[in-house]
C-alpha cells in the first residue's frame, strides 16, 4: 500500500462527482476510451483527445490532439491504438517504451488565460502551489508560482489561510482552490496537479490533471473511489507491461492478507530471487546490484504476511515458471529471507518444498543449484527440511541460518 | 531518556493471547520483577485474562476502554495497540485526548491512511507523546521491556543478547528487518541498548531522525545504528544535523533499495513509502548524502555488519569512559506444552479418547469421512457413523429411521410430551423443556425397547419357547416388557407395529428374534386380546434381527443392547415430539401450567 497512481480520466470523474452542490466548477462530461469502452455520450462538437497513460509532457510527446468532431476524435484514436511509442521525459532522456492503450476525450474548451494548482503533501502540511501563468511552460515560470503551506489538520484551519494567500485573486478561483483543497482531503489524494485550470463559460476547468491516492486509505474510500460503477482501478505505470507470471502474481495478491509481489527485471536473467519479507527483500536485490550483477538479476519480488503454504507454493510456480524460461545459462535461486519476527519458517518451507518437488525435473536438466538463508522461529526445523527434501531430490542445495550475515549468502553465490 | 525500564507497564489494546503472552515471556527471561502489561483493553468483553508469567498462571485485568483501564493503571504509559486498521485511528486519538498518563503510543496496523496518521502526529506532538508506527512489529529496550512480537522468537531474542542492554541505539524503518539488525548488533558490537522499528508508511509518527535525537540525547547509548529506505527525504535530515554537529555519536546506517536505480519504470517495494522514481528520494543519493556529512555507510548491505564492528572498535571500545555491559544472565523460560508437542519432546496421557469424530482437519469427519460427504445420505447414515462407526448395513440406517418416525410423539398425554408442556409453560427455553421431558423416559415408558431385546436376545439364546418366556417371568413376578397396549388389540391391530411387521418380513431372510417375539405374543393374546407386541417391543426384536443379519455375533449385539443403543433410538426419536410440545405451548401463549386440585387426592 502507497502513494498509486490513476487516470486522469477517473480523478476528474471522481472530483466532479464530488463536488458540492452549487458548485461554480464545471461537470465533466469526459469519456475514456480503450479497447474495450468507446466513445460513449459525450456530445459531438470539437474535442480535445489525450493519452491517458500516468505518463506527463504528453503535448511535447505528439499525444494530445484537436479533433473537429467524434468522428475525427475517433479516427486518431484508431491511428494510435496499440501503437508501440518511446516517451521522454525532456530531450535528452532515452525515454521508456510501451504501448498506447487508454485515451481521455473531452469537449474541447475555448479560454485564454491558464493557472497552475497543485497540492502535495508533506508531514506538517500540505503545500498548495499557485500561479495565473499555468500551461506546458510551468517549469520555466516557476518563480512565478506563489507556495502556501497549509498546517494540516482535520480542522477548518486551511479557510483562513487559503483566503488570506489568495485575497488577490477572483472570488471564482479562490472557490475553486478551496474546493479542490477540501476534495483533497476528503478523498485521500496524495498528489495532485491541474496544469492548467482554465475559466469558461461553463464555470472554472481543469484541463490537465494528474492524481495519485493515498492507497493505505483504501479500506475507508471504499465507497467513494467509485467511478462508473467499479472501484478505481490503479495501472501499472507505462511501459511496465506485465508478464503473464507477475499478473498471476497480482491476482493471488489481491486474493490473501498476505503480501506476495513479483517484478520481473530481466526475463532472462541467471539469478533469481525468491525472498522473504519487504525489506530483506529490497536488500537481496540491492546486494546483487551492488556487487555489480544487476545486468544477471532476474527478479525482484516477496512474499510476506505469512502466507499458506498453497499461497507460498503458487508464489514459488509462478517464479520458476519465469526462470525455467530464460536462457541463461549457470542459472541460480537464491532462497533469502532475514530473521522472522513470527512467521513460521518450517511451515512456509512446506511450500517452497512442494514448488520444488513440482519442477523437479527441470531444476535437474537445467543444473540450477539452490542457496537458502533464512531465520526466524522453527527456522532449524524449516532449514533441515528443506535440505533434507532437496537434496533426496537431487538438486544440490546450500542451507544457512542466522549465524550467517542475511546477504553473504549472495556474495558468496556470485563471487565463485 | 529511554522510553522505557524495567519497571515500564503497558496498556495493551486488543486480547490478542499470542503477542501478549509472547511480552510476559521476555519479560520472565530478562528477570522482570513484575509483567510488563498492567491491563488489557477488549471493546466487547472484560473480566480477566489469563497468562503465563514464567511457570506460574497470572490474570490480568481486562477493560471494555482505554479510559478506564488507564485511569485504573495510571503508571502504565505505553500503549501497544493491536487494534485492527478499522479501529487503530480512533483508539490511538483517543489515547492521546483522554489517557493525559500514556507517553508511548505503538500501531500495529497497517492501512491507516496518510491524512489520519498526519492527524495523529499534529496531536501527539501537541501533547508530547511518542508515536511508533503506524504498520510496525514496534521496538525493543533489551532487559526491560519488548513491544508486542519484536525480535521474534524466545531463540533470536537469546542469540541477539537481547536480554541484556548493550550500548547500540538501533532504528529500522522496516519492522520485518529489526529482528536482523538486532543480531547483526550482537554479532559485532556490545549489543543493543534500545531499537525501534519505525515502520514503512510514508508519514511514521516519529522518524528515524526524532529517534536518533532521542539517542543522541541518552548518555546510555555510545553509537547508533540505522536502516533506511528508498523514497521519502528524512534521511536527509539527518545527514544535514550530523553535518551541523547536532548528532555527534558516531552513526552507521545504510539506506536499502539502491536497486531501483536500475529500473526503468517507477517500483513501488514492499513499504508504503519505499517508492522509486524521485532523485533526491533514491536510496544511492540519500547513502551520498549521508556518507558526505559524515555518517558511516557502508559499500552496500553486504559490509554493514562489518562496519558496524569496525566503527565500534574504533569509537566507542576506545573511550577510557567505556564499560562494557555486564553478559548478565536470563532466565529459561517455560515451553508450552503446544509448542514442545510440536517439536517432539513431550508426551501426556490423554485425558479424552474419541473414536468416532474428528474435528482437527480442514474438515470435521463422522467416523473418518468429511461431514460434507453426508449432506446428500439420509440422516440413518449419519446415526450409523456417530452411534454404530459405520458397522450397521443400509437396511440398518433405514429401520433406524423408521423407528424415529414412529416414535417421534404419542400425544400431549404421555410423560415426555406432558413434562415439556409444564415446563414450557414455566417460561423455560426449548432446552429445559426437552431436558425436562427427557426425565420422563425410564424402563416403564419408552424403555421397553431395550427390555424386549433383552428377553428376546435371553429367549433365543437358550432357546425357550414362548411358554416357557411366560412362566419364566412370571415366576420372577415380572411383566414381559413389550407386550400390551392401552387401546389396541388383536382385531384393533397397530398399523404401526404392522409396518415393522412388513420391513422385518421384506428385509430380513431369519428373523429369529421377531419371531420369538411373536411367538410370545400368540400365547399372550390367548390370555386378553389387547396383550399385543407393542411398537416399542417391535422395534427392539427387529433391531436384534437386523444385527444378526449383519454378522453381529451374539456377544456385540448383547453389547450394544447393554450400551443403550436401541434405547436411544427412542430418545432421538422422541425429542422431535418434545420440541415440538415446547415450541407448540410458546405458540400458544399458554399461561403456567397449574394442576386441578380437584385431580388431587389429598389424604
Amino acid at each position: 500500500m502507497a502513494q498509486k497512481s490513476i487516470r486522469e480520466y477517473h480523478a476528474k470523474q471522481l472530483i466532479s462527482q464530488n463536488l458540492p452542490t452549487g458548485s461554480t466548477t464545471w461537470h465533466f462530461s469526459g469519456a475514456l476510451v480503450s479497447e474495450h469502452e468507446t466513445l460513449g455520450e459525450i456530445p459531438d462538437g470539437p474535442l480535445i483527445v489525450k493519452s491517458d497513460q500516468l505518463f506527463g509532457k504528453r503535448g511535447k510527446n505528439g499525444l494530445i490532439y484537436k479533433a473537429k468532431d467524434k468522428k475525427d476524435a475517433l479516427t486518431w484514436i484508431d491511428k494510435h491504438m496499440n501503437a508501440k511509442t518511446i516517451i521522454k521525459k525532456n530531450e535528452n532522456d532515452e525515454g521508456v517504451e510501451g504501448i498506447l492503450t487508454h485515451f481521455i476525450v473531452e469537449p474541447y474548451v475555448e479560454h485564454t488565460d491558464e493557472y497552475y494548482l497543485a497540492i502535495k503533501t508533506s508531514r506538517t502540511s500540505n503545500t498548495v502551489y499557485f500561479s495565473d501563468a499555468g500551461g506546458m511552460d510551468i517549469e520555466e515560470n516557476w518563480e512565478q508560482v506563489k507556495m502556501i503551506e497549509v498546517p494540516f489538520s482535520y480542522t477548518d484551519e486551511y479557510k483562513l489561510v487559503l483566503e488570506k494567500e489568495l485575497a488577490d485573486e477572483s472570488i471564482d478561483i479562490r472557490t475553486f482552490v478551496i474546493t479542490i483543497y477540501e476534495l483533497f482531503i476528503k478523498l485521500d489524494f496524495a498528489y495532485l496537479e491541474i496544469n492548467p485550470f482554465a475559466i469558461s463559460e461553463r464555470g472554472v476547468i481543469p484541463l490537465d490533471l494528474v492524481a495519485r491516492l493515498d492507497s493505505t486509505a483504501e479500506y475507508e474510500q471504499e465507497a467513494s473511489w467509485i467511478v462508473d460503477n467499479i472501484p478505481i482501478p490503479f495501472p501499472s505505470p507505462f511501459g511496465s507491461s506485465e508478464s503473464e507470471s507477475e499478473i498471476a502474481i497480482d491476482r493471488l495478491d489481491a486474493k490473501t492478507g498476505a503480501s506476495l509481489k513479483l517484478k520481473i527485471l530481466n526475463p532472462d536473467g541467471r539469478i533469481w530471487l525468491l525472498v522473504a519479507g519487504g525489506g530483506a527483500s529490497v536488500i537481496f536485490a540491492d546486494t546483487v546490484a551492488d556487487l555489480g550483477f544487476v545486468d544477471e538479476l532476474g527478479n525482484y519480488g516477496e512474499y510476506s504476511g505469512n502466507p499458506s503454504t498453497d499461497e507460498t507454493a503458487a508464489y514459488c510456480t509462478e517464479l520458476f515458471k519465469t526462470m525455467f524460461a530464460s536462457s541463461a545459462s549457470n542459472k541460480v535461486l537464491i532462497i533469502g529471507g532475514g530473521i522472522a519476527n513470527f512467521t513460521d519458517i518450517a511451515a512456509t518451507f512446506k511450500g517452497v518444498i512442494k514448488a520444488i518437488q513440482q519442477f523437479k525435473d527441470e531444476f535437474i536438466q537445467q543444473n540450477i543449484p539452490i542457496h537458502v538463508r533464512r531465520g526466524g522461529p522453527r527456522h532449524k526445523e524449516g532449514l533441515a527440511e528443506i535440505k533434507k527434501a532437496v537434496e533426496a531430490m537431487g538438486i544440490p542445495i546450500d542451507v544457512n541460518g542466522p549465524e550467517m550475515h542475511m546477504t553473504r549468502i549472495v556474495k558468496n553465490v556470485l563471487k565463485k | 531518556m529511554s522510553l522505557f525500564s524495567k519497571t515500564t507497564t503497558a496498556i495493551f489494546y486488543n486480547q490478542h493471547p499470542k503477542p501478549i503472552q509472547r511480552m510476559l515471556d521476555f519479560d520472565y527471561l530478562c528477570k522482570r520483577d513484575t509483567p510488563s502489561i498492567s491491563a488489557i483493553v477488549n471493546p466487547t468483553n472484560s473480566g480477566f485474562h489469563r497468562a503465563f508469567f514464567g511457570t506460574e498462571e497470572i490474570i490480568i485485568p481486562v477493560f471494555k476502554s482505554l479510559e478506564e483501564a488507564s485511569t485504573a493503571f495510571p503508571e502504565s504509559d505505553v500503549l501497544v495497540n493491536f487494534a485492527s486498521e478499522r479501529s487503530a485511528y480512533a483508539v490511538s486519538k483517543n489515547a492521546l485526548e483522554y489517557c493525559p498518563s500514556i507517553k508511548t503510543i505503538h500501531i500495529m496496523a497497517e492501512g491507516i491512511s496518510e491524512n489520519k496518521t498526519r492527524e495523529l502526529i499534529r496531536i501527539a506532538k501537541e501533547k508530547d507523546v511518542l508515536l511508533i508506527g503506524p504498520a510496525t512489529v514496534g521496538g525493543i529496550k533489551p532487559g526491560a521491556f519488548r513491544i508486542g512480537n519484536t525480535a521474534g522468537s524466545l531463540d533470536n531474542i537469546i542469540a541477539a543478547k537481547l536480554y541484556r542492554p548493550g550500548s547500540v541505539g538501533v532504528v529500522t524503518i522496516s519492522g520485518g528487518m529489526s529482528s536482523e539488525i538486532y543480531n547483526i548488533v550482537a554479532q559485532n558490537t556490545d549489543g543493543t541498548y534500545e531499537g525501534i522499528a519505525i515502520g514503512g508508511d510514508r508519514f511514521p509518527g516519529s522518524t528515524l531522525f526524532e529517534n536518533i535525537m532521542r539517542f543522541e540525547n541518552d548518555r546510555e547509548v555510545k553509537m547508533i545504528v540505522a536502516l533506511g529506505e528508498v523514497g521519502g527525504t528524512a534521511e536527509l535530515e539527518i545527514a544535514e544535523a550530523v553535518t551541523s554537529k547536532k548528532i555527534k555519536k558516531p552513526i552507521v546506517m545504510w539506506v536499502t533499495g539502491t536497486i531501483a536505480d536500475h529500473m526503468k519504470t517507477e517500483v513501488q517495494f514492499g513499504h508504503a513509502g519505499a517508492k522509486s522514481g524521485v532523485e533526491n528520494e533514491s536510496a544511492s543519493f540519500k547513502n551520498a548524502a549521508l556518507k558526505k556529512a559524515g555518517v558511516h555507510v557502508p559499500k552496500s548491505f553486504d559490509t554493514f555488519g562489518d562496519l558496524i564492528k569496525e566503527v565500534f572498535e574504533k569509537e566507542v571500545l576506545t573511550d577510557k569512559h567505556y564499560k562494557a555491559p555486564e553478559d548478565g544472565n536470563y532466565n529459561q523460560v517455560p515451553t508450552d506444552f503446544s509448542a514442545a508437542l510440536k517439536e517432539n519432546i513431550v508426551r501426556k496421557s490423554a485425558s479424552i479418547v474419541s473414536s468416532i469424530s474428528d474435528d482437527r482437519g480442514e474438515e470435521p469427519t463422522y467416523n473418518k469421512i468429511p461431514i460434507s460427504e453426508y449432506a446428500d445420505k439420509s440422516i440413518g447414515r449419519v446415526i450409523n457413523a456417530l452411534w454404530f462407526k459405520g458397522k450397521l448395513p443400509e437396511v440398518g440406517e433405514q429401520f433406524i429411521e423408521l423407528g424415529i418416525k414412529l416414535s417421534a410423539d404419542h400425544g400431549p398425554a404421555v410423560g415426555t410430551a406432558h413434562n415439556a408442556i409444564v415446563s414450557s409453560r414455566a417460561g423455560n427455553n426449548v432446552i429445559m423443556s426437552l431436558i425436562a421431558g427427557l426425565t420422563t423416559i425410564g424402563p416403564r415408558h419408552g424403555g421397553a425397547i431395550d427390555g424386549t431385546a433383552l428377553w428376546c436376545l435371553d429367549a433365543v439364546e437358550r432357546d425357550l419357547s414362548g411358554k416357557d418366556v411366560i412362566a419364566e417371568h412370571k415366576q420372577a413376578g415380572k411383566l414381559i416388557m413389550g407386550i400390551g397396549h392401552r387401546i389396541k388389540t388383536v382385531q384393533n391391530p397397530d398399523k404401526r407395529v404392522e409396518i415393522l411387521k412388513d420391513f422385518i418380513a421384506t428385509n430380513i431372510k431369519n428373523s429369529h428374534y421377531f419371531s420369538k417375539a411373536l411367538e410370545v405374543e400368540t400365547e399372550t393374546i390367548k390370555k386378553k386380546n389387547n396383550l399385543i407386541l407393542n411398537v416399542d417391543g417391535a422395534i427392539g426384536a427387529a433391531f436384534l434381527d437386523i444385527l444378526a443379519e449383519a454378522n453381529f455375533t451374539t456377544d456385540e449385539i448383547k453389547e450394544i443392547v447393554s450400551l443403550g443403543a436401541l434405547n436411544a433410538i427412542f430418545v432421538l426419536g422422541r425429542s422431535i415430539g418434545i420440541i415440538g410440545h415446547a415450541l407448540d405451548q410458546k405458540r400458544l401463549k399458554e399461561p403456567m401450567y397449574r394442576h386441578d386440585w380437584d385431580d388431587i387426592l389429598y389424604i
